[in-house]
């Protein structure tokens, strides 16, 4: 190039990267394209050193430096070896010509391009050729070529090991095996001469280093040689070198290791774990400690810090197999040195992390002082967090979760006297810190609530740590906890409303969340179970701790039942209360195996005949406590009544009654056991009365507590008689429990004013309410209720169509009817005989015949833009709604294919009529928002792959519609609606390629665009487009597969002059052979019938697979 | 709107370089005060924006200029080039997606290269999320780099200042600083309605945080 060119070029640059940082977005962007344009270009090696070397702005040589690397990346293979290497030590001797003058960026990033450049070549360079680089890098680290030199070998090292690291690679359009091949060698060869350079290097510089204020360029080597051996620490070793693993999942197998790995082992263990390089690091620090603060934070410091956090961590068998002897000492000789540091506190958090594999009883009485010093301590600093304590605190009861509950089970160790002591200790400490706090939060004006939120994870967080250690104590945790609730509970009865109570509210509260996380764990999907170590306090049902916390907490939650002492107790506490009884509920009331287990005594008479001093085996003493011939229906009698009276007589407390109805009755009525129980009782009886005759009280509670209420009410059926009347008793009660409601949907449409009637503001609400209660109980369907659910559906089918009709202004009423409609045919679908799903049907299609009537038109594409307004955002729930209803719908299908074929009304006609309704609702913005676009991709797939002939036969606007959509779903980032667009465009490809090969019409017309193009052929470009040259999933590939396939076999002529563009695009022979090698092996094997079955598929699926991995980085990097 | 380099004398700010994968929320955490929107509409950033954040701190008023860029390869194509001269830096994941943890080293790499030293926080974004796929507890990164890590939700403003607080008292070399207004709402175009349904969405957030099961949208999710 000639030197006014590169004159030009570098001015071009220069006055873009100027550009982008002026305001205007217009003049950055262009300034953007220019650079992507430069990094672009072909062979820009000659511009870029012209640049690096004249230009005066320093983000154009950064620029610069990027472009080299890219550029070289993507004509690797036309570039000469000797290009290569003139390129690479150009950098370097650029970085050595300028470590002095230069910005440090820009010089790290050409380290960067040489660490690039030499993994790219790293498989095809000689052993020879890598010793020789290293050698002199070696050379470099060693400091002979001064120290500007060392420091910047140590970088072109850390860039190196970065550049390895899988985590780290910069793509280079090879698989990534390529990748791994590298990091292999660089782990078997390299890793451990980098360590021991770095290590030397830093021995070298460290008195240098400790002089002055630590910013001497000595002290910056030594940051970065430690640098690079963290680095190098943090490594995720692979095979049998996965000695350094941090973690326990990783430490070496136990196979028999090569002699070559055994050696590679010991040099590791001389490296890293011989007592003098080991003491030589705490020393460093040591000096650095002594310092004072000023030094605390430097990088130096940091870097170090972390540096012995690594050697504490290092694990497996890089220890001989001694019985962990050398082990041992290894960790003894930090840990003398660290427990040194700890004092004063600041020291504390990174000395404990390093102690975190640990385990000795000196450490637990340590690790107990420290916990209970950091807790002292943050009562002392009132300072707003995150303060240094609150972290300390969460990494201490880190490691305590570590040691009292290890990944692997089998190296849980029973907790020796001491650390019983240590932990009883933490736990106390930790309650009478939490009291003070509560105490004296109580009065506080400000409501910390709101920053409540997401904290709570946090804190949950803390209280299962603080459980568990309490678990290990369970006799002294637990009687100090009963204590303490007994205790506050009586004082609050001796001071109503004084200060005093509120103060004691407040611990209360804490308390109660306190033991509900001891007591027992949270369900969440499985059956909890009674902790172990307090099941295993053997103790008379009347002392057991366990029991005695519990009933002083049953206490609590009596006492609210009291209508004057109510008013003592906070809707906060009432909250609590609740929560614990959700919690305690499932595990200790009425378990279904009561009694059972080796530790059983005799039940009956022979049981209380046993004389007093025999001890019981805590199971015994719970289940006469809480058991169902034990005390457990006097329990769940309380319980059920305090959910009867959070419902009435806390009216507006939202959070309260959502905690009955979502936490403590789905608890309840979660086994059949007990539900047989709650069916007998009173209570019960009472609260289903109240809820089906629609008292006022119950009606005024929130839309989720009417359908989580009224679930519960439903599901509790499921105790109703186990014989062959059980089915016949759910249905009545189930409808004693609704119809009373369904029936006044009825009346109220039957009347004669109902215009002006209906619009009534608590009629609206009054409907509103029911059809929420009826959601809830379809929701709740199970089998045995599924016949009365489906019976009180049907009998408000015209009523609904009425009210669609009578609420077209309210929008909120007609999403509760949609939705009420979606979960009721969601829940009945499956079980439907052929006559009812004619009703159900019928009864959808002139529901959206009534919904089109009245919306179609009022979301459209210009008005959807923003969806600012919250009409628009009714619209677009309703719309979710609606393509919710269809895929239920569609779902039938599924259930009943072979069964009533004949019988079953037409599916499709149904799904058909409603798409014809959605489809001109749909837009590419709507689509924008992830959730609907999921749903409407869902029901377009099945569509598409179950009722293609259907889908052909929509109107023609519609149809384009359909394939705009199909298009703008393989734009999308989420996988999964890529996935479905691609099944979609399959199906639609095997509908056509079939009617071709039988001479159908297939999609007839539709098959052409407005323009005159072929609809099928313009996705095959795309398809091709996108696998080729876009970035996605690799999990996509398979679908695409499936897609390509028949595209491909409706138009063979179209790809075969697909394949003859990528090849001419080529000029050299070689990538031309290479590119018609691909496209050869993607058809092979590939035999044309005129079914495309499983196994073409497969055969198909393994081709592409192969075609991609040989051109698609080829391609794309050229 | 000024930048940096122009900016007016006597003014503190700081360059701010936001990065992470796309899709994590980068954009919406940085214009949090303009959304509204019910359910966020996702559109990639191409290249880089910049927006003025203007914090008011005992010490006096302090703007961040947040240059917010290009998660996506295909969108963006300059990335590090962006970063030089930045003074602190965010480098944002989303808690939902884990794969966009996996990349936070090559992130904090790029980063650490073109700006050394400087002050650096990892944010898990979308903690309001309920299907979570990165656990509290698995952030791990944070530790092996000295970074601060904070949990946040864009969407819902939870913990949004933290980071700018931290980056500030760093930047700043002093530990009390503190806030003394909440963060500056930005420039004009709030429209009405959108601040009411912000205020809708607030509610529904605070109904949200409680750890219920999700009655609204229960059938859809």
């Amino acid at each position: 190039m000639e030197q006014q060119d590169l004159q030009c070029s570098m001015q071009a640059v220069e006055q873009s990267c100027a550009a982008l940082h002026v305001s205007d977005p217009g003049i950055r962007s262009s300034a953007e394209a220019t650079l992507l344009a430069f990094r672009k270009s072909p062979h820009p090696f000659y511009a870029c050193q012209y640049i690096l070397e004249n230009s005066q702005v320093a983000t154009a040589k950064f620029l610069a430096a990027a472009t080299i690397q890219e550029a070289a990346i993507r004509e690797w293979t036309l570039i000469s070896p000797e290009e290569k290497s003139r390129l690479r030590s150009y950098c370097l001797q650029y970085v050595m010509a300028r470590v002095e003058t230069s910005e440090g960026y820009i010089l790290s990033k050409i380290l960067s391009v040489v660490a690039a450049l030499l993994k790219r070549g790293w498989l095809e360079y000689t052993q020879a050729e890598k010793a020789s680089f290293l050698e002199e890098v070696e050379q470099a680290v060693a400091g002979r070529h001064g120290l500007a030199a060392q420091r910047f070998g140590i970088s072109l090292l850390e860039a190196l090991v970065s550049e390895f690291s899988l985590s780290t690679a910069s793509p280079m359009g090879l698989p990534a095996e390529f990748h791994d091949k590298c990091r292999a060698s660089l782990e078997a060869g390299y890793l451990q001469k980098f360590y021991a350079w770095a290590f030397d290097a830093s021995v070298m510089v460290a008195s240098k280093a400790l002089e002055g204020q630590g910013e001497n360029q000595e002290s910056a080597i030594c940051t970065v040689a430690i640098r690079l051996m963290t680095q190098i620490l943090n490594w995720e070793f692979r095979g049998k070198l996965a000695v350094l693993g941090k973690s326990r999942a990783s430490t070496l197998s136990s196979s028999p290791a090569s002699r070559k790995s055994s050696e590679q082992l010991q040099l590791w263990h001389d490296l890293l774990v011989s007592p003098a390089k080991v003491t030589w690091i705490l020393n460093f620090y040591e000096h650095i400690h002594q310092k004072g603060n000023a030094w605390l934070d430097l990088p130096l410091s940091v870097v170090v810090r972390q540096l012995i956090v690594l050697m504490c961590s290092l694990n497996g068998s890089i220890f001989p197999t001694d019985g962990a002897g050398t082990q041992e000492q290894h960790l003894q000789r930090l840990l003398n040195c660290i427990i040194s540091w700890i004092d004063p506190p600041e020291y504390v958090i990174s000395a404990v992390l390093a102690g975190t594999s640990e385990r000795q009883t000196g450490t637990l009485s340590l690790l107990s002082s420290l916990t209970c010093g950091i807790i002292k301590a943050s009562c002392v600093r009132e300072s707003e967090e995150p303060s240094w304590t609150y972290e300390a605190l969460e990494v201490l009861l880190e490691t305590w979760t570590v040691i009292l509950q290890p990944a692997d089970l089998s190296q849980k160790v029973p907790l020796p006297p001491s650390g019983i002591e240590a932990a009883s200790a933490v736990f106390q400490t930790f309650v009478e810190f939490e009291m003070k706090l509560s105490e004296s939060s109580a009065l506080d004006e400000d409501d910390a609530d709101d920053m409540a939120a997401f904290s709570d994870e946090a804190r949950e967080d803390r209280l299962s740590a603080v459980a568990l250690i309490a678990r290990t104590v369970p006799s002294v945790s637990l009687s100090l906890l009963t204590m303490l609730v007994s205790k506050c509970f009586s004082e609050i009865r001796q001071s109503l409303g004084s200060e005093t109570t509120t103060r004691c509210l407040e611990q209360l509260h804490w308390l109660t969340i306190l033991s509900g996380h001891v007591l027992a764990d949270p369900g969440e999907g499985e059956t909890p179970t009674v902790p172990e170590s307090i099941l295993a306090v053997s103790a008379e049902p009347a002392t057991h701790p366990a029991v005695s916390l519990s009933f002083a907490l049953i206490d609590v939650a009596q006492q609210s039942l009291d209508a004057t002492f109510r008013t003592t107790l906070s809707p906060r506490m009432m909250e609590a209360i609740v929560w614990f009884f959700g919690r305690w509920v499932e595990t200790y009331l009425m378990p279904d195996h009561a009694g059972r287990g080796p530790s059983s005594t005799p039940s009956g008479h022979e049981g209380q005949e046993v004389s007093v001093g025999v001890l019981f085996d805590g199971r015994n003493a719970l289940n006469a406590a809480f058991g169902k011939d034990g005390g457990g229906p006097a329990v769940l009698e309380i319980l059920v009544r305090v959910a009867l009276t959070s419902l009435t007589a806390w009216r507006g407390e939202q959070v309260l009654q959502e905690y009955v109805s979502s936490r403590l009755l789905p608890a309840l009525v979660r086994r059949r056991n007990v539900c047989v129980q709650l069916l007998s009782m009173g209570s019960w009886q009472e609260l289903a009365t109240v809820f089906a005759r629609q008292d006022q009280m119950l009606l005024s509670l929130s839309d989720s507590v009417q359908r989580a209420l009224s679930g519960c009410l439903c599901r509790s059926a499921q105790g109703l008689a186990n014989a062959d009347a059980a089915n016949q008793l759910s249905r009545w009660y189930v409808k004693d429990l609704l119809m009373p409601m369904a029936a006044s949907l009825a009346e109220f449409s039957g009347r004669k004013d109902l215009a002006t009637f209906s619009q009534q503001p608590n009629v609206i609400h009054q409907v509103s309410c029911v059809l929420e209660r009826l959601r809830g109980a379809a929701r709740e369907t199970i089998p045995r209720t599924q016949k009365a659910i489906f019976e009180v559906g049907v009998s408000i089918m015209k009523p609904l169509l009425v009210f669609m009709e009578i609420y077209k202004n309210q929008p909120s009423v007609v999403y509760l009817l949609l939705k009420y409609v979606v979960v009721w045919v969601d829940a009945e679908v499956v079980f439907l005989e052929p006559k009812d799903t004619t009703t159900v049907f019928n009864f959808c299609v002139q529901l959206l015949s009534v919904y089109s009537a009245h919306n179609i038109g009022k979301v459209s594409v210009s008005t959807s833009r923003s969806l600012q307004n919250e009409a628009q955002t009714e619209k677009y729930k309703d719309l979710r709604a609606l393509l919710q209803l269809l895929t239920n719908l569609s779902s039938k299908d599924l259930f009943d294919f072979a069964l009533h074929a004949d019988e079953n009304p037409d599916v499709a006609q149904v799904v058909y009529l409603g798409l014809n309704i959605i489809t001109p609702l749909i837009s590419a913005d709507l689509l924008k928002y992830p959730k609907l676009c999921r749903q409407y991709f869902t029901l377009l797939m099945h569509m598409l792959e179950v009722y293609p002939e259907k889908v052909a036969k929509i109107s023609p606007e519609g149809f384009s519609q359909i394939l705009g959509t199909l298009e703008f779903g393989l734009r999308q980032q989420d996988v999964e609606v890529v996935n479905m667009t691609l099944s979609a465009l399959g199906a639609l490809g095997v509908f056509q390629y079939q009617a071709l090969c039988k001479g159908d019409d297939g999609l007839g017309t539709q098959s052409r665009t407005s323009g005159g193009d072929d609809v099928l052929s313009h996705f095959l470009k795309l398809l091709m487009h996108f696998l080729l040259f876009e970035d996605y999933s690799n999990d996509l590939v398979e679908p695409a597969a499936d897609a390509l396939l028949p595209l491909i076999l409706c138009n063979t002529a179209l790809f075969e002059k697909l394949k003859q563009e990528l090849v001419q695009r080529h000029q050299d022979v070689v990538s031309q052979e290479r590119v018609s090698t691909a496209f050869h092996s993607l058809s092979k094997g590939i035999e044309i019938t005129s079914t495309i079955d499983r196994s073409i598929r497969r055969k198909f699926r393994s081709n592409l697979f192969v075609f991609l991995n040989d051109l698609r980085g080829f391609l794309r990097t050229r | 709107m000024a930048m940096p380099g122009q900016a007016t004398p006597g003014e503190v700010s700081f360059k701010l370089v936001i990065v992470g994968d796309g899709g994590t929320g980068k954009t919406t955490f940085v214009k949090r005060h303009l959304t509204g929107e019910f359910e966020k509409k996702y559109e990639p950033t191409m290249g880089v924006e910049v927006h003025p954040l203007d914090f008011f701190t005992n010490c006096g008023r302090l703007r961040f200029y947040c240059w917010d860029t290009a998660g996506q390869e295909k969108f963006g194509g300059l990335r590090d080039g962006y970063y030089i001269h930045g003074q602190c830096a965010i480098i944002m994941f989303d808690v939902t997606a884990r794969l966009t943890y996996k990349n936070v080293p090559t992130w904090h790499r790029d980063l650490c290269r073109v700006c050394e030293n400087i002050p650096i926080v990892l944010c898990g974004n979308k903690v309001d999320v309920k299907n979570r796929q990165v656990k509290a507890k698995q952030v791990t990164f944070h530790r092996k780099k000295n970074l601060q890590y904070y949990e946040i939700s864009a969407k819902s403003n939870y913990n949004f200042e933290k980071p700018f607080l931290y980056l500030a008292r760093k930047l700043a070399g002093d530990a009390n600083l503190h806030f003394v207004e909440t963060p500056a709402l930005a420039p004009p175009e709030v429209h009405i309605d959108l601040a009411a349904q912000q205020l809708n969405e607030q509610e529904m957030n605070n109904a949200a945080a409680q750890p219920l099961p999700d009655d609204e949208d229960d059938a859809f999710d």
